[in-house]
């Protein structure tokens, strides 16, 4: 595994932090406060209202606005507090669910790709490969659960944009990943495709010199009717964005390589 | 006092006999020993592979088990004739039968309780009117925490015989949220609002959907119902949730939430009484 590299100019990098100062972010919806005290390191965020935000603002100490009343303010105790911090993207901690923009039907032995973005984290380091003091989404999604039925399945997220055929479809945002999915269909049925789960905690992810975030490309291969599809991860950054270098590794990458279930959605 | 003289004193006090009540002490002392170690043994094996409560029965089991056999070789030992205590044990095991009945029953009501499982230790179960955590499910009894932090003890037996809802089975549940609107409002602006306002709440599932139904025409409102699932650690949570948020709402949108209410008809076709809300001070009386 490749070590990960701060990004020049995406968000993911260390930001130096004296004593006194105070530093704003803003990732799209998600706005970040830090400041720093004696023996005391304040960490403040909050999210807007619109989560397909495409504003990234980095305000420099002396320069940040205030912290909003309905921040959630963290408070950290430090014998000397770190003189800088790292802001570092993480994968969503559960797998997400996606959907095509409208459903779709795969014959047997065809093959798609589509597009799809889902919300990052935002990980705060203190310091030099320091503790995480924070790891928290961008967006808060919407619970969601993927399963044959409500006795048996998994719980994940909603994804609230649909899954792309085409990579124009979807702008470029600072807080949200794009994940390549080839959809196989290795049985002798069609495949209805009305819903997709992501392995998003297996997947890594990776930034371009123009500040875009992508993971991995993922292939879903479904062999029977009933069976769980086979999931197959690409080494790498994917074909569309081949400068991309590593910025964050998977939440889970042990998990890989099992079988899952990715496409039976919830029985009514 | 010659103690010679005495019946068996000779046998009581020759050599063989004290160095068979050491013998058989320290089999007792050694078979506790090794009964406890084994009791442990096992426990640490199991743990891993089986819940809690089968791992409580069988180091137990072991135990007890271990210790049978050290108690019959401490007899034997003391010369104790095993056969006559066989016979009595048999009349003892009658009485002991009649007299332990019910004890019998909740320790058999017990190990079917651990070999079906309906519930384990920390759901949150019902029976009749009791609900609350399970704290122990133990050979005889299980004991629950109700949530003002109270402890029931439920006897087996009765268990078995009642019935037993498991309120955290499955991961994810659905809470039911009754809602009555006046007859003069806009059922389907009322649906899409509650519909809104569950979509708004990240706890609330997105899959399965949020349900609408139109229960019926009560005597003082229109009775609906939304129904959301959630993960079963955030169902109270979300109930109270959205039942603020549909208070709020509904009062944002200007949507009543009637009291019940009566109305009073002199006939069959006339108007209804006016009702006028009178005053304290004197001109109102007037």
């Amino acid at each position: 595994m490749t070590e990960r590299q701060p990004s020049a100019i995406g968000w993911n990098r260390s930001f130096e932090l004296a004593e006194t100062d105070q530093r704003f972010w803003q990732i799209g919806p998600f706005q970040l406060w830090a400041a720093v005290y004696p023996s005391e390191l304040r960490l403040a965020y909050a999210r807007g209202e619109d989560p397909l935000e495409t504003t990234l603002a980095i305000e420099r100490p002396g320069q940040c606005r205030d912290v909003l009343d309905e921040a959630e303010v963290q408070r950290f105790g430090f014998r000397h507090p770190p003189n800088s911090l790292e802001l570092v993207p993480a994968v969503a901690d559960r797998p997400v669910v996606v959907s095509p923009e409208e459903p779709l039907m795969l014959p047997p032995g065809e093959e798609i790709t589509v597009f799809v973005s889902t919300p990052m984290w935002v990980r705060v380091v203190a310091g030099d490969a320091g503790p995480v003091l924070l790891d928290v989404p961008t967006i808060r999604p919407t619970d969601s659960w993927f399963g044959p039925s409500t006795m048996e399945g998994e719980l994940c997220y909603a994804s609230r944009t649909s899954a792309r055929m085409n990579l124009e479809n979807l702008p470029v945002r600072p807080h949200r990943a794009i994940s390549v999915v080839r959809v196989k269909n290795g049985s002798m049925t069609d495949l209805n495709i009305e819903k997709m789960k992501l392995p998003t905690p297996q997947m890594s992810v990776f930034v371009t010199a123009k500040g875009r975030y992508w993971t991995e490309g993922v292939t879903l291969e479904r062999h029977g009717e009933n069976e769980p599809a086979a999931v197959r991860f690409d080494q790498g950054p994917p074909d569309e964005a081949p400068d991309a270098t590593l910025a964050a590794a998977p939440r889970s990458p042990s998990q890989r390589g099992l079988l899952t279930r990715a496409f039976a959605g919830i029985l009514q | 006092m010659d103690w010679s003289t005495i019946a068996g004193y000779e046998e009581l006090v020759s050599t063989e006999r004290i160095l068979s009540l050491v013998q058989a002490g320290a089999t007792l002392i050694l078979g506790f020993v090794v009964a406890r170690l084994a009791a442990r043994g096992i426990g640490k094996a199991l743990q891993k592979r089986v819940n809690p409560q089968h791992t409580m029965l069988a180091k137990r089991l072991s135990f007890y088990g271990v210790m049978g056999l050290v108690l019959i070789s401490f007899l034997g030992q003391l010369g104790v004739d095993l056969s006559v205590l066989l016979g009595a044990a048999g009349i003892l095991t009658i009485a002991i039968g009649f007299a332990s009945q019910t004890s019998a029953s909740n320790l058999v009501s017990g190990l079917f309780l651990m070999a079906e499982q309906p519930f384990v230790v920390d759901d949150w179960i019902q029976i009749d009117d009791v609900v609350g955590t399970v704290l122990a499910i133990d050979l005889l009894a299980v004991r629950i925490r109700l949530f003002d932090n109270t402890m029931v003890r439920i006897p087996n037996e009765s268990i078995i015989k009642s019935r037993l809802t498991n309120l955290t089975r499955f991961p994810i549940r659905r809470a039911d949220i009754n809602v009555g609107v006046a007859y003069k409002e806009d059922v389907d602006r009322v649906k899409t609002i509650l519909f809104e306002l569950a979509d708004r709440h990240p706890l609330v599932l997105d899959d399965p959907k949020p349900q609408f139904f139109f229960d019926g025409y009560g005597d003082s409102a229109l009775d609906l119902r939304l129904c959301v699932w959630t993960a079963k650690e955030n169902i109270v949570d979300v109930r109270n949730a959205i039942r603020l948020e549909i208070k709020k709402t509904f009062d944002r949108e200007g949507i009543e939430i009637p009291f019940p209410h009566r109305s009073l008809y002199t006939g069959s076709v006339t108007d209804p009484f006016p009702v006028h809300v009178v005053g304290s001070d004197r001109k109102g009386r007037e």
